[in-house]
């Protein structure tokens, strides 16, 4: 789960990380109430990238000023997303803004510290300029020092550099996230550090342990394929599911989204995927492919079937392999069993067109 | 890990639905599991003991050779924590939904104390009419010359399915699990194979553009003698990658994502070892591979 600025801007408070004066706006009129003082930022918290360039953030002297661009701020749309929050913020001169970041590399499979002298949005001057520094072995501070000696770093500014780095390790581990980035940190002509903006993603599968990520916890996995694409898929493996995009690609199917049920003996689990599905206005035909023994495909059939049979689902094509149970989903009407996958894909790419 | 001299076996999480259901599944086949670590409250599973330590097992029926872990994801470092604690040295960890930092730990602690672990997300291992350690359908799998090694879950089934149908045996069927970090690695277990004397041919099954697989093809190329065939699912698919930020997506992709990727564009087309797309060629040649 990604967090928004101000989400994380709150987490990087909690560690002592350095932020701005800041104040979350939920509607225009709350800017009567600002206790910054002007000038301010206003910034639209979407999770879209390059909000700055779309206009989603504005600089604003005074309090009318500020309505009017609020205004303007929740009513525009960033990579389809509309903002439910600006924060308003102090406004910060940096001399140098630099890039920092916590990462975790899944094929090292440890944690690795990323900062580069060159931060903002300029990525190719950031990139060139990255520094890496892989955690062999525990966090200790000392590899902190290390990386803000790569990025070129020396005197206070070093000393500083890596107390950040430390905090937000601390905030890496307690919070169970796959990423902390700071880009910009911004550093003012005597040498002081501030985080501009922030990004946190929280693993998902964490969330359960961290109550205070309101979030609808699913137990299920998603591969998002295509946004436009009208079939949807639900599978019980990861390996079940490749195989079945691949017989879909050959055949020119165009999947939008492959749910993968890993607790197959809830049948909660097996519900929400389909409601799930059913959200995706797009999608015209579910494919169901499983392969597993009968007791699963039981509770499967329960599960689904009187689901499929009461509300209102788009065409479902379902491949048993392995077994020939069926049971209750076979009465429903807009449902077909299909033999094998040679032909469960045929009817899915074909009710698709319709 | 060596799977022989396996006479005590442990379930943590017996009381789970899954370990319920599988520990029955084996326990019908003959598997000689002998405790399990449940919740409160139930103190037995047909004939097999339940206790809610590890070390209270241990007393009642001695050193444990291999403990199957079935717990909720969450409750996956605790388990594997505990078996380390007591000195047991192989693990299976059927569970999925694990904390990336916590399974990083498990595998920290198992590193340290020379322990090996299987999976997550794995289906276990099975060698026909003798060790069935798993929650594999039993039915699908035949005695014979094939050594199979999966990161494809359930597909792994449907392969054996499709072996037995054409008379062709599995010497082992092993899974490494669905996971993204695993604490196994198909090098090692293509090594098992190469040295196992039942194994005389090896099938890998496993997904498309995975780092995993592009480090077992070039240890396939170098150390293996035996005849070895792959079967990808997804090389269809575009590449796909998670996005986090921009910026760090970005670092992440150009530091190794591409690389791998075009490495792998490269193996494709210039390897010597067969690499299969869809299952309905694997027979035809597993049977090539073995007559020549």
């Amino acid at each position: 789960m990604d967090l928004l600025e101000y989400q994380a801007k709150e987490l990087f408070a909690q560690v002592g990380l350095p932020i701005l004066p800041s104040q979350a706006i939920f509607q225009p009129s709350d800017i009567k109430r600002l206790k910054i003082p002007y000038p301010v930022v206003l910034k639209s918290q979407v999770a879209a990238s390059n909000r700055g360039k779309a206009g989603g953030v504005k600089f604003v002297d005074n309090t009318i000023d500020a309505i009017t661009a609020a205004r303007t701020i929740f009513n525009l749309t960033i990579g389809g997303e509309s903002p439910e929050v600006i924060l308003a913020e102090s406004h910060y001169q940096s001399s140098e803004e630099i890039f920092l970041a916590i990462i975790l590399d899944y094929s090292l499979q440890i944690p690795v510290l990323l900062g580069s002298r060159y931060g903002g949005t300029d990525i190719d001057k950031l990139y060139k300029n990255l520094q890496k520094v892989p955690l062999q072995e525990e966090f200790s501070p000392f590899y902190a020092r290390r990386l803000a000696i790569m990025m070129g770093l020396d005197g206070v500014l070093l000393v500083s550099v890596a107390d950040v780095i430390e905090k937000m390790y601390s905030l890496f581990i307690s919070q169970d996230l796959d990423l902390v980035e700071i880009n910009p940190l911004g550093i003012s002509k005597i040498g002081n550090v501030m985080a501009l903006d922030g990004k946190i993603n929280v693993n998902d599968l964490a969330l359960p342990r961290h109550p205070q990520f309101k979030q609808a916890i699913s137990t299920n996995k998603s591969i998002r394929l295509n946004k436009t694409g009208n079939i949807g898929i639900i599978t019980n493996g990861w390996g079940i599911a490749l195989r079945t995009l691949d017989a879909l690609a050959w055949q020119k199917g165009t999947p939008n989204t492959c749910i993968i049920v890993e607790d197959v003996f809830c049948s909660h689990a097996w519900k929400n995927a389909l409601q799930e599905l059913r959200k995706i206005k797009d999608i015209k035909v579910i494919f169901l492919h499983l392969i597993d023994s009968p007791f699963i495909q039981e509770i499967v059939n329960t599960a689904l079937g009187k689901f499929i049979a009461k509300t209102n689902v788009p065409y479902v094509v379902s491949l048993f392999e392995q077994t020939e149970l069926l049971g209750t989903l076979e009465k429903s009407t807009n449902f077909y069993p299909s033999p094998s996958l040679d032909d469960a894909v045929l009817r899915v790419v074909q009710e698709a067109k319709k | 890990m060596k799977l022989d001299n396996i006479s005590k076996i442990l379930v943590q999480g017996i009381t789970t639905t899954q370990g319920a259901h599988y520990t029955e599944l084996m326990l019908q086949k003959g598997t000689p599991i002998v405790a399990g670590i449940g919740k409160l409250g139930e103190t037995a599973l047909g004939k097999i003991p339940i206790y809610n330590l590890v070390e209270q097992a241990i007393s009642f029926a001695g050193q444990i050779d291999i403990s199957l872990i079935f717990v909720e994801g969450r409750y996956v470092l605790d388990a594997a924590l505990e078996a380390m604690a007591n000195e047991i040295k192989r693990i299976i960890i059927f569970s999925t939904g694990i904390t990336p930092q916590d399974i990083l730990q498990v595998i920290r602690t198992a590193k340290r104390k020379g322990v090996e672990i299987l999976g997550p997300g794995s289906l276990g291992v099975l060698i026909p009419n003798r060790l069935y350690l798993g929650t594999q359908q039993y039915q699908f799998y035949s005695s014979g010359n094939i050594g199979v090694i999966s990161r494809l879950d359930r597909l792994m089934d449907q392969v054996a399915n499709i072996l037995t149908q054409n008379k062709i045996g599995q010497s082992f069927s092993g899974c490494l699990g669905s996971e993204r970090i695993l604490g196994s690695s198909f090098e090692k277990w293509l090594n098992f194979l190469e040295h196992d004397p039942k194994t005389e041919a090896i099938l890998l099954l496993g997904r498309a553009y995975g780092e995993e697989e592009i480090r077992a093809l070039q240890y396939i190329e170098n150390n293996l003698q035996k005849p070895t065939i792959i079967y990808l699912a997804g090389l269809e698919l575009p590449p796909k990658r998670k996005l986090w930020s921009q910026t760090s997506s970005y670092v992440l992709d150009s530091s190794h994502f591409y690389i791998n990727q075009n490495l792998w564009l490269d193996k494709l087309t210039t390897t010597t070892i067969p690499i299969l797309q869809s299952l309905n060629d694997i027979p035809e040649f597993l049977l090539k591979e073995l007559s020549s």
